[in-house]
């Protein structure tokens, strides 16, 4: 899509992973990031990035100035600021585009983030598997260290900022903010009870700002341009671009960065060339594995931004939308997913450690034809005891799954109790 | 669990050092350094050995049931030897979607093996993983930490069989 | 101060406190698992949920701190239903073992669903195997199928003892508590674990098929183990001690004990017990009595013949206050000379202090044997040897002291104890003294009989009777003032809580003490008001 340069634009430069073409040739060359550093006040930069109303990327929707403004001004620790590269969200893989086409971009908008914190410290949380993009980002700090943005006194000024990629190693729930910084202390990456919440006390026990990689990417753009100008796309309450990443039955997968709010039919009709093979839509996840489905009826109505999701009972959440057509046998889906978050729950709570494995021997009892009657309510009272009663959402994200396409395709879990009971 | 079966001290080698201590000064815990730290233990022994946690817990001064416990909960850190190629093929959704199944069953009938399992010459072992942030070029797998082998066909899949042997 | 209201009830609470302390406060138990008033908190298990008006949900009652003016409910139908749910989860995969489960009695599983669950199972799968019955310490074994992952256990052995033994492993329903195959559970408090474990899944070696816990009576006293004065409770089953828990006090020892405390009672009642009588009385018939008077007669002849001072007494730092009192009162009315011998034997493990509960001065009274030494101007070990050697001393009566086994050379031919004419010992168990003394007479334990301690750190405590004495044993309380009379001095037998009202009334530091206000829980000498609370 051409009219949208902000997070995409440089992934078709050559090498713009390497400095001297980023700076050369790319937006924004970390001239941005020099102005910021120079000339402007912390305080200030929180502002900008408020008013232009940037929401999280990796699938809260959270403010992100808002968020910024809860480390407290009286801390006595110094500030981490931890960019959340572990993208495990089934569906999504913007974030590892990012870092393997142009990780520059991402590391300048970390250098005005932590700036605006005060923070002189930064990790990248790149999940383990991702081996080129920790190659290519490591590579690219040194990178930086060198031309004098990152280290001692970046940009000539008497801000410090260390950063440096600390790679995860195959554990979904550190995706979860405290999860991801208990993986960061060393420790299994189990979340944490909030309160206390991270910008209080975080990692090292000090104030910690969790940030998505495409949410820092999107710093950048918004420094240099203005407020007005990232409003210029998106809607009043999902300002901006953002990048959203279409898998399965398509005929042209991949990753698209759009204004929040376009229709999802334009996205998978137009933009994506329509369903494979001429086929018909038949369900479509719009937000990542953790987004409740929609039927094709629902998809084709609504848009992509958060509250038109919310409205037709799903989410924005990762943009990770996943398609799925005709053929698809809903149960088998839905096996594929209780599967998943059976595998990647820490086991800490009761609620999901338990309920996670017990939805996943239903439902593939399920898709063994070896349902019995009650089984469905079954698994929505298991659902309604997951939900809103753990540590972290991943309960919350398992049930979404379960939930929904036991309500929405429930004629085919009902046909499989039918073949199990000989009816 | 298994121990190594070479008789060599577990240590950090030349390079390995370096980066062990390039990385440390950037944490404020010795603790925090567990990660990397048995990531390179894992580049260089191909799994994390009991011998290799208990080096990396006396490195860092860790107690020795941490170092396990962390070692447990992360699907990298492989607590058991695996082959020379550890082949990992993704199989949530939306691989599955694109075929992700077929290309497991292909690779079965190809190694001769189930997935789990490593092939007698203990040049491959076969593994299912959760989703691996490629979706949009599923089917996909993964050779030991390398580039992603994305938009997978059955010919493919043959081709880097054959590259590998 | 924060108010809060609980099921209607209002309570003023200390800022900082959770919704579990301050619904105790107002008379509520929450049920929960994970959460412990003396660990970090896990707020994994989540029973503890409740809601808070204002809410948008449940919320763990562990990790909610009081907010003024909040108003909680506990009993909820949304709450009910929740606690049957995070009940059934947890029954998914545990083992029906109660009939051969030790926790069985006192499970907080059996307990939450006898109050909370008493739903139908509706699992179909069948249930998750793991390894029981592992062998991971001197004490402990370690069921992983029992185990709700609470991580009490594990919090343990991280915050209390630094040793960091047990962790959980694996991921998610894999998950497992346990220690490293080359690890053992071996820190001095392992025991504290099965005490903390809210199921059979940690549990205690040598209480294994012991005793169920339903047979067992419950006494509150003191462990007599060392100089710091763990409160416990011991439970009992048909005149036998089986078991010693730790009891909460935050002034002494919070919720734990050591192992060595805690499993001492077997000797204690048991092993190398003073069974009988010794060189006086009516040996046959072990009539105390009559051997009390003996000995009576025995150190009067020798007073009339060597003087006032020929035979001494010795204070103890095992016995309670109310027995080193009456010594001192005896040996004072007679102008005998009285000695403090305190100490371990000779051969005791030297300066075996942790710097947590563990005192290298194995007596339980050394500051109230000292206190009492003071104030009688009792003389030193050193001229008790003086006093022996030099023929001055022809007699000795020991009171519940290994004094021979505290000398160095002791027991060998030519020591000064071998000087002695009448050599009388009181005694709980066999020890040096009493292979050297030509009488023994037995006494009763400080699980058989009432008083009081201070401890290390200058507490005054109260010791309670457990089990009986043996038939024919008696306490000191009976059989010092016994002793007094045979010998002339007027001295009546009253109970200890008497005693111990006469001493206070002599000695400033114990002003206004009495057994009432002792209580379950002490009161530092000296006095002070009572805040350092002992919780229930």
């Amino acid at each position: 899509m051409e009219g949208y340069r902000r997070l995409k634009h440089n992934w078709t430069i050559p090498r713009a992973w390497d400095i001297e073409v980023y700076r050369k040739r790319c937006k924004f060359g970390y001239e941005t990031a020099r102005k910021v550093v120079t000339a402007m006040e912390p305080a200030a930069v929180t502002e900008i990035v408020k008013q232009a109303g940037l929401r999280g990327r990796g699938g809260a929707g959270f403010p992100t100035g808002v968020k910024w403004g809860f480390v407290p001004k009286d801390a006595e620790k110094p500030t981490y600021l931890i960019n959340n590269a572990d993208e495990g969200e089934p569906g999504t893989f913007k974030d590892r585009y990012i870092m393997e086409l142009d990780p520059h971009q991402m590391i300048e908008g970390m250098i005005i983030a932590a700036f605006a914190l005060q923070a002189p410290q930064a990790y990248i949380y790149i999940r383990g598997e991702l081996g080129l993009a920790a190659r290519r980002v490591q590579a690219a700090i040194d990178q930086a260290y060198e031309a004098g943005f990152l280290g001692k006194g970046i940009f000539g000024t008497d801000y410090s900022l260390d950063m440096i990629v600390h790679r995860g190693a195959g554990a979904y729930v550190c995706g979860e903010e405290t999860g991801l910084i208990s993986s960061v202390e060393g420790k299994r990456g189990n979340p944490r009870l909030k309160p206390p919440f991270p910008a209080v006390v975080g990692a090292f026990g000090a104030p910690t700002i969790v940030n998505n990689t495409e949410t820092l990417t999107s710093i950048p753009f918004i420094l240099e341009h203005g407020v007005e100008a990232y409003r210029e796309h998106g809607t009043e309450k999902s300002p901006g671009t953002k990048l959203f990443t279409v898998s399965g039955h398509v005929e042209k997968p991949g990753v698209y960065e759009l204004p929040l709010g376009f229709p999802l039919k334009e996205l998978l009709y137009d933009v994506c060339g329509g369903i494979r093979g001429g086929r018909k839509l038949k369900a479509v996840i719009p937000g990542g594995s953790s987004a409740p489905v929609l039927t094709a009826e629902e998809a084709e109505r609504t848009h992509l931004d958060y509250e038109s999701l919310m409205e037709v009972g799903s989410m924005l959440g990762s943009g990770g939308v996943i398609v799925m057509d005709d053929t698809t046998d809903m149960v088998w889906a839905l096996k594929n997913l209780t599967h998943f978050y059976a595998h990647e729950s820490c086991g800490q709570c009761t609620p999901c450690r338990e309920g996670t494995r017990w939805m996943d021997d239903i439902v593939r009892r399920f898709h063994e034809n070896r349902a019995a009657e009650g089984d469905i309510e079954r698994l929505l009272d298991i659902c309604d005891s997951m939900s809103g009663t753990t540590i972290c959402a991943l309960s919350d994200a398992a049930v979404f799954p379960v939930k929904s396409f036991l309500t929405k395709f429930r004629e085919e879990f009902e046909q499989r109790i039918q073949r199990g009971t000989g009816g | 669990m298994e121990t190594s079966d070479k008789h060599e001290k577990i240590a950090f080698n030349e390079e390995n050092e370096r980066r062990f201590q390039k990385l440390l000064p950037h944490y404020p815990t010795r603790e925090a350094a567990l990660i990397p730290a048995l990531h390179l233990a894992l580049e260089q022994y191909g799994y994390v050995s009991r011998e290799v946690m208990a080096y990396v817990a006396e490195r860092l001064d860790v107690p020795l049931s941490k170092v396990l416990g962390v070692a447990s909960f992360y699907t990298m850190l492989n607590m058991d030897p695996v082959g020379r190629y550890h082949i990992q093929v993704c199989r949530t959704l939306s691989c599955a979607l694109r075929g992700a199944e077929d290309v497991v069953a292909h690779l079965e009938k190809r190694l001769g093996i189930k997935v789990g399992e490593t092939t007698p010459d203990g040049k491959f072992t076969l593994s299912e993983v959760e989703c691996l942030a490629s979706c949009g070029s599923g089917p996909v797998l993964q050779v030991n930490n390398e580039e992603y082998e994305e938009n997978l066909t059955l010919e493919k899949i043959d081709a880097i069989l054959d590259r590998l042997q | 101060m924060p108010k809060v209201t609980i099921d209607g009830i209002e309570v003023t609470v200390e800022p900082g406190t959770n919704l579990i302390e301050a619904a105790h406060k107002a008379g509520k138990t929450i049920p929960h698992f994970c959460y412990h008033p003396k660990l970090s908190i896990a707020g994994n298990c989540r029973m503890c949920m409740v809601e808070i008006e204002g809410g948008r949900r449940p919320e763990v009652a562990c990790n909610t701190m009081v907010r003024d003016g909040m108003v909680v409910h506990t009993d909820t139908e949304r709450v009910r239903k929740l606690r049957k749910a995070v009940l059934e989860f947890l029954f998914l995969n545990h083992p029906l073992d109660c009939p051969i489960c030790d926790k069985a009695g006192e499970c907080k599983l059996q307990d939450y669903y006898l109050e909370h669950g008493r739903y139908v199972s509706r699992l179909e799968e069948g249930k998750v195997r793991k390894p029981k019955r592992l062998d991971i310490g001197k004490h402990i074994l370690l069921d992983t199928e029992r185990c709700v992952l609470c991580t009490r256990c594990v919090r343990f052995c991280d915050e209390i003892t630094g040793t960091g033994e047990l962790r959980i492993f694996e991921r998610g329903a894999h998950c497992n508590v346990g220690i490293h195959p080359d690890a053992r559970l071996d820190n001095r408090y392992s025991i504290c674990t099965t005490d903390l474990c809210p199921v059979g899944a940690l549990t205690c070696k040598e209480f294994r098929f012991q005793t169920r816990a339903w047979y067992l009576e419950e006494t509150p006293t003191i462990c007599g183990e060392c100089a710091n004065g763990c409160n416990i409770v011991a439970h009992h089953y048909r005149g036998q001690v089986r078991r010693f828990m730790p009891r909460r006090n935050d002034a002494v020892n919070d919720t734990w004990m050591c192992d060595d405390g805690r499993l001492s009672f077997t000797a204690t009642q048991e092993k190398g017990r003073l069974a009988a009588l010794r060189g006086a009385g009516n040996v046959e018939t072990q009539d105390i009595t009559a051997a009390v008077e003996q000995v009576a007669a025995r150190v009067t002849a020798l007073r009339t013949s060597h003087g006032e001072g020929a035979v001494g007494f010795v204070l103890s730092p095992r016995a309670s206050l109310e027995e080193n009192h009456l010594i001192a009162r005896i040996a004072s009315a007679l102008n005998c000379p009285l000695y403090l011998v305190g100490g371990n034997p000779v051969g005791a493990p030297e300066g075996d202090d942790d710097g947590f509960l563990i005192r290298a001065d194995k007596n339980p009274n050394t500051a109230g044997a000292d206190l009492v030494a003071r104030r009688a101007k009792a003389a030193a070990p050193s001229d008790l040897l003086t006093a022996m050697e030099s023929g001055t001393l022809h007699g000795l009566v020991c009171f519940n002291n290994d004094v021979v086994g505290k000398v160095e050379g002791a027991g060998r031919a030519g020591d000064p104890f071998g000087k002695l004419d009448l050599l009388v010992t009181f005694a709980t168990h066999q020890d040096a003294t009493v292979a050297r003394a030509h009488v023994a007479i037995p006494i009763a334990t400080y699980l058989e009989t009432d008083g009081t301690w201070i401890n290390h750190a200058a507490r005054v405590q109260r010791f309670r009777r457990v089990v009986d004495p043996p038939a024919g044993v008696r306490a000191g309380w009976e059989v010092l003032p016994a002793l007094g009379r045979a010998l002339g001095v007027e001295v009546e037998t009253v109970g200890p809580a008497v005693v111990f009202q006469a001493l206070a009334g002599d000695v400033p530091e114990l002003a206004g003490l009495t057994y009432d206000l002792l209580g379950h829980s002490g009161r530092p000498l000296g006095g002070e008001a009572p805040g350092d609370e002992s919780g229930a």
